[in-house]
């Protein structure tokens, strides 16, 4: 489960293309296509290199209006939803 | 009424090779191909040559019936019972027949998968669409099988347009990076039950043992041998219930339609060539506009539906 603390990446087999102001990314793992947008893009384009799920957060509620709370509910929801993908690294070391 | 099957190629005598014109490319093939005119241009090379090969396949160890392997440059194909393809560099196909085996059912396959698998070496997108002329460019219909892309055609065929390509078109970039096509396929390939009803006629079976419930028929009107840009593209979709809209696709849905409508996706996959095709797709979702096109039951006659692309063709019905 991640928290706070996890550090979250993308992950690197991915390949992405933009498409209005959509993004579609493809998993070269799995062969699997997927289209993400808006605020959810915000967040892909925030992990290509690691950072901290608090970090992220942060940058968030700073950019939209948006209670902390929601935002990390929100926000660790698509991240869930990215690993179960495997679209997405987590470690619970220090950024380096 | 007895069906005719004949060849409909003029050419060189048994034993020798046909010329043609695909996709802007001088192909010389060992096979004919039915209902697809004979074609030499003056002074070109040949850029595809389809062999039947003789001696063992590559696949010929193979107790599977059927095989589909792909890297970037070299694919193999095995339909059991019917017959085997190599297709390397995007300039050769060599075929090994099944035995007792029906060169048009072997015919099938090559300008299929085998085709598609040439193209997508080349670096084309060859779409799972029929496509006509309009003066604004290129209009491709795109679905998947039974979702009338033929039928389509074939009724904006009868209406005055020039057919392009049916069941494949190889979607290529311009110099100036624009989508467009040259003319691949210009015969159509329809149910035996719609060509009356469109007061069309059959010049041959598709299949001997396989499609045998569809023909060939000539279009009255074919698309000259020049490439031409890609207009707009009509998702046809039979199953949206009782919607009438024609919905424009943006974005990442519009991507995903060329995704899921990519002929012959396995290339794709096996060859792992996802970063070009990705960003091919992406390239002509932002160029071209693809429309949802809804062919729901109780639209009524086929011609109703020309009419509607017709007006949706020229602006008289509103995006949505």
């Amino acid at each position: 489960m991640l928290n706070l603390n996890s550090i979250v990446q993308r992950a690197p087999d991915v390949i992405a293309a933009e498409s209005g102001h959509d993004l579609v990314m493809v998993s070269v793992i799995n062969g699997l296509y997927y289209g993400i947008s808006d605020v959810a893009r915000g967040i892909w384009e925030a992990i290509e290199h690691p950072k901290k799920v608090s970090d992220l957060i942060d940058d968030l509620t700073a950019s939209y209006r948006i209670d902390r709370e929601t935002c990390t509910r929100e926000t660790i929801s698509f991240l869930e939803s990215l690993r179960a993908e495997e679209l997405l690294q987590v470690s619970d070391g220090p950024v380096t | 009424m007895r069906d005719l099957d004949l060849p409909c190629t003029t050419g060189p005598a048994r034993g020798a090779a046909f010329d043609y014109v695909l996709c802007g490319w001088q192909v010389r093939s060992d096979l004919p191909l039915t209902a697809v005119p004979t074609q030499r241009r003056a002074g070109e090379s040949v850029d595809v040559r389809i062999e039947i090969a003789q001696g063992a396949s590559p696949m010929a160890a193979c107790t599977q019936p059927y095989v589909f392997e792909h890297s970037a440059a070299r694919s193999l194909i095995k339909i059991g019972e019917v017959a085997e393809f190599e297709v390397s560099e995007g300039r050769r196909i060599r075929v090994w027949l099944a035995p007792g085996a029906a060169r048009k059912d072997a015919e099938i396959f090559l300008l299929g998968p085998a085709w598609a698998s040439l193209c997508h070496q080349r670096g084309l997108l060859p779409l799972h669409a029929s496509a006509i002329r309009t003066t604004h460019g290129l209009v491709a219909f795109c679905g998947h099988s039974g979702a009338g892309k033929s039928t389509t055609a074939a009724v904006m065929v009868t209406s005055g347009y020039e057919l392009v390509a049916d069941d494949v078109l190889p979607i290529s970039l311009h110099q100036n990076a624009s989508p467009g096509a040259w003319p691949y396929l210009r015969r159509m390939k329809l149910s035996s039950e719609s060509i009356p009803q469109l007061a069309l006629s059959p010049v041959a079976a598709v299949g001997t043992r396989l499609d045998r419930e569809k023909k060939f028929v000539r279009p009255q009107f074919a698309a000259a041998d020049e490439w031409v840009r890609l207009e707009r593209i009509y998702l046809l979709e039979t199953d949206r219930g009782t919607s009438r809209s024609i919905d424009r696709l943006v974005g990442a849905e519009a991507v995903r339609a060329l995704i899921d409508q990519t002929y012959h996706f396995p290339f794709v996959s096996m060859s792992g060539r996802f970063r070009e095709h990705l960003e091919m797709c992406a390239h002509i979702a932002s160029r071209v506009p693809i429309y949802r096109l809804p062919r729901f039951a109780g639209l009524g006659t086929e011609n109703k539906l020309a009419a509607v692309i017709r007006a949706h063709l020229n602006g008289e019905l509103v995006d949505n």
